[in-house]
């Protein structure tokens, strides 16, 4: 033992030693500038997204030993990702043997050196994309308040297109980078974020961001501090509709004075529809619930792919207590890869990592996910301490756990299966959610009709008659709930109920077109045909441009025996524009109507 | 245990020494030379909040120190910003102080005097002295930063202030020096 100790105290003062020497020929001009020049400036440059720049030796000499020290714990450059783990766009971490050059420059007083600095990269001040097609910004610029904690706005602009647009890439100025820390930007074809908007008095508002504001078809869209997503093929753009928002929801870290927050995002165009269309998998849970205290709580999901794939981009999501995150690519020959590996999550830093090259996925690939949760009070970016229980949601005070996935079906006719697959997992999921929300607030009459309408479209009429009950329980004056729960107990076969349903929600609201519309063709399945007739004439007196309330009293008038009738209101029925399913049905029984007409 | 609280005495006493001879560089923003060291009448302590203009991590921390001294100027503690830095003009200050809200005296400590006799090695850094200049509790306004990069939503231990009340009742100040984060003097003064 004491040898050992001896030979190490040797060792030890021979290597500082050597460090010594070596730190006097550490200088900036040779050493120092281009790891800065190369690693950092891109971001902390004037105008940057970075709260202060290191372009000259001045402005890194006066921040050497927080760079040494930054780098050394790896915040700076930032990169969660573990080495190894794909090959990521803009991934360029430091070496270890930069990071020690940088510590030593430090330790030796940061020391000029002579002779002439390496070139700056040229950077431009303006968009580092190029001139946009459109650039927009929100109408007024929020005024964040001196505040000790961060903050979140979520802002509807307005985007000024006439007719479908195809778009290859945006880019996001933060506007003001002392205080932007990153954005989640969606895209709300509905007018749903802009009425919530419209309806906080200052700029933006605070709340969540309603479902309605989706990532575009098969893209991912949001941005960090120093990542600027390259613009996808021609090919791949996505479409955008007239009359949709662009949605900005901003996390916001306060700097210690008011500022003014006025981000500025560019939209660059291509001429041409997309030939293809990525698909985007989210993995995850919506069923977290995590007891207080709980310092290892795993989630896990995973996805089977039914056709070749490639993918293209994986973007994780978690709030503050995730620890780990963890996907990886189980192969159909038995070989594993990891595909994302953050030992040390955090939430400022929801990078989109997109592979240099698309990684070829084979069908039967099973992609999973695993996510670690700290809820103790040893995880020092838990929000509640006492830590208490914490369930999935969306506020950044619940937690979540998604794992993105952009993958490219191979064959492009591969792609509605897998899509089709996938959209009705991820329905599943939010279903789940919904179910966690309502295990919190049981009395939300609004989640019982959103998760209602989502068992719905994927068949589970059950649950969706259970939940309508609730939110009828809830709201008993409502007609609509009444309509809600008639609906869904048709769908279900619940004929006797149906009616019940639709004749409390006429006895509420008696010229409620819809109701009379669903109660005459109940009615008329059950055979009762006087009653229907007159809800349905009743529907189509109430709102005539209703091809659906239309073609239920022709169905009416069929069943009656008055055929001219029925032809007569079909007529009507098809001039007006509806849904593909209906008009073929539509169809189909006018040549049937046809048919019968007496010669 | 006797003997180390002599020791420790004998320590406190030596750190006060200095103060005998005061500060003659500082000076306030119209140039005039302060002695923040001294304590006005009817003041206990005076709390020294070392400042630079361009620390993202001190300026995040304006409103809790605009707090603070609103809350113990009224138990006789004063509070004081130091600009140690000399790239930090009596104009830069000026406009530091307006953005930021501050009402709160300034001095500007470009010979670094009162960073010596308190020993702060960032900012932001909080030195409480109290009469003759001795330091009461020197460190972090609170944990919220534990490092760069890693921080915590809110803090969990208001260390200045738990140093302040103590003081404020007479008592010994409990924890008297702690790490504070932020940027790194030494850096700055080079």
């Amino acid at each position: 033992m004491r040898i050992t100790a001896l030979v190490f105290v040797f060792l030890t003062s021979h290597f500082s030693l050597l460090a010594s020497v070596a730190a006097q020929d550490v200088t900036f001009t040779r050493d120092i500038a281009p790891i800065v020049f190369k690693s950092c400036v891109s971001c902390h440059r004037k105008g940057g997204p970075a709260p202060f720049a290191l372009t000259t030796y001045d402005e890194v000499r006066r921040r050497a030993t927080q760079i040494a020290t930054v780098t050394r714990s790896r915040f700076m450059p930032p990169w969660k990702v573990e080495p190894g783990v794909g090959h990521f766009v803009g991934q360029d971490p430091l070496s270890e043997e930069q990071v020690a050059r940088l510590g030593r420059w430090a330790a030796a007083g940061a020391p000029q050196g002579e002779g002439a600095l390496p070139p700056l990269p040229s950077l431009p001040d303006g968009w580092l994309l190029g001139q946009p097609d459109l650039i927009v910004k929100p109408a007024r610029a929020f005024t964040m308040p001196a505040q000790p904690n961060d903050a979140f706005r979520i802002f509807a602009i307005r985007l000024p297109v006439t007719r479908r647009t195809y778009v290859r890439g945006i880019e996001f100025h933060p506007g003001n980078a002392r205080v932007v820390h990153h954005a989640n930007i969606r895209i709300d074809r509905t007018d749903a974020t802009r009425k919530l908007d419209e309806a906080d008095p200052l700029p933006g508002y605070d709340g969540l961001m309603p479902r309605s504001a989706e990532y575009p078809e098969g893209h991912f869209l949001g941005w960090t501090p120093g990542q600027v997503a390259p613009l996808v093929a021609p090919d791949l753009a996505w479409a955008l509709e007239p009359g949709s928002d662009l949605v900005v929801q901003l996390h916001l870290q306060p700097s210690g004075a008011a500022e003014q927050v006025l981000p500025e995002i560019g939209l660059y165009f291509s001429d041409r529809p997309p030939s293809r269309i990525p698909t985007i998998l989210r993995l995850g849970s919506q069923s977290i619930e995590i007891p207080a205290g709980e310092p290892r709580y795993v989630i896990r999901d995973a996805y089977t792919l039914p056709v070749d794939a490639d993918l293209l981009a994986v973007q994780p999501h978690a709030h503050y207590r995730a620890r780990e995150i963890r996907g990886t690519a189980h192969l159909p020959d038995g070989t594993s890869r990891l595909v994302m590996h953050i030992t040390d999550w955090d939430f400022r830093w929801q990078h989109v990592y997109r592979e240099v090259t698309p990684i070829r996925l084979p069908r039967g690939t099973r992609l999973a996910m695993e996510y670690t949760y700290d809820n103790s009070a040893g995880n020092v970016r838990n929000p509640e301490l006492p830590p208490a229980k914490v369930y999935w949601g969306q506020r950044s005070r619940d937690e979540m756990g998604d794992l993105w996935f952009q993958l490219l079906a191979t064959n492009e006719r591969d792609r509605e299966l897998m899509r089709t697959q996938i959209a009705t997992k991820m329905t599943i999921e939010d279903i789940a959610g919904y179910e966690t929300m309502l295990r919190v607030d049981p009395k939300d009459a609004e989640l019982h009709d959103d998760v209602a309408l989502l068992y719905m479209g994927v068949g589970q009429m059950a649950p969706a008659v259970r939940h309508f009950e609730a939110s009828v329980a809830l709201k008993p004056d409502s007609a609509a709930a009444r309509f809600n729960l008639g609906t869904a107990q048709a769908q279900a076969g619940l004929l006797e109920q149906a009616v019940a349903s639709f004749r409390a929600a006429l006895a509420r609201r008696g010229d409620y077109a819809l109701a009379h519309g669903n109660l005459g063709q109940v009615l008329l399945a059950q055979g009762k045909t006087g009653d229907a007739l007159k809800h349905l004439q009743e529907a189509v007196r109430l709102d005539p441009a209703n091809p659906q309330a239309l073609f239920g009293l022709a169905e009416a008038y069929a069943a009656s025996g008055s055929i001219d009738l029925a032809i007569e209101t079909i007529d009507r029925a098809i001039k007006l524009p509806m849904p593909e399913a209906l008009a073929t049905r539509v169809v189909a029984r006018r040549e049937e109507y046809l048919r019968r007409r007496p010669r | 245990m006797g003997r180390k609280l002599l020791l420790f005495t004998a320590l406190l006493l030596a750190t006060a020494a200095p103060a005998a001879a005061g500060p003659t560089r500082v000076v306030d923003l119209a140039g005039k030379p302060v002695d923040p060291l001294v304590l006005r009448a009817g003041r206990i302590a005076t709390a020294l909040v070392f400042t630079t203009t361009d620390c993202p991590i001190s300026n995040r921390y304006a409103p809790e120190v605009r707090s603070l001294a609103a809350l113990f100027e009224k138990q006789g503690i004063a509070f004081t910003l130091v600009y140690p830095v000399g790239t930090d003009t009596a104009a830069v200050v000026r406009e530091h102080v307006k953005k930021f809200a501050y009402s709160i005296p300034v001095v500007r400590d470009t010979a670094q005097e009162l960073v010596k006799h308190t020993g702060v090695t960032v900012t932001p850094e909080v030195a409480v002295v109290g009469a003759g200049g001795a330091v009461l509790y020197r460190g972090r306004i609170d944990d919220r930063y534990l490092e760069f990069g890693r921080d915590r939503p809110q803090p969990t231990e208001r260390t200045l202030e738990r140093a302040l009340e103590a003081i404020v009742q007479g008592k010994p100040v409990a924890v008297r020096q702690t790490q504070a984060i932020g940027c790194y003097l030494a850096d700055l003064l080079k």
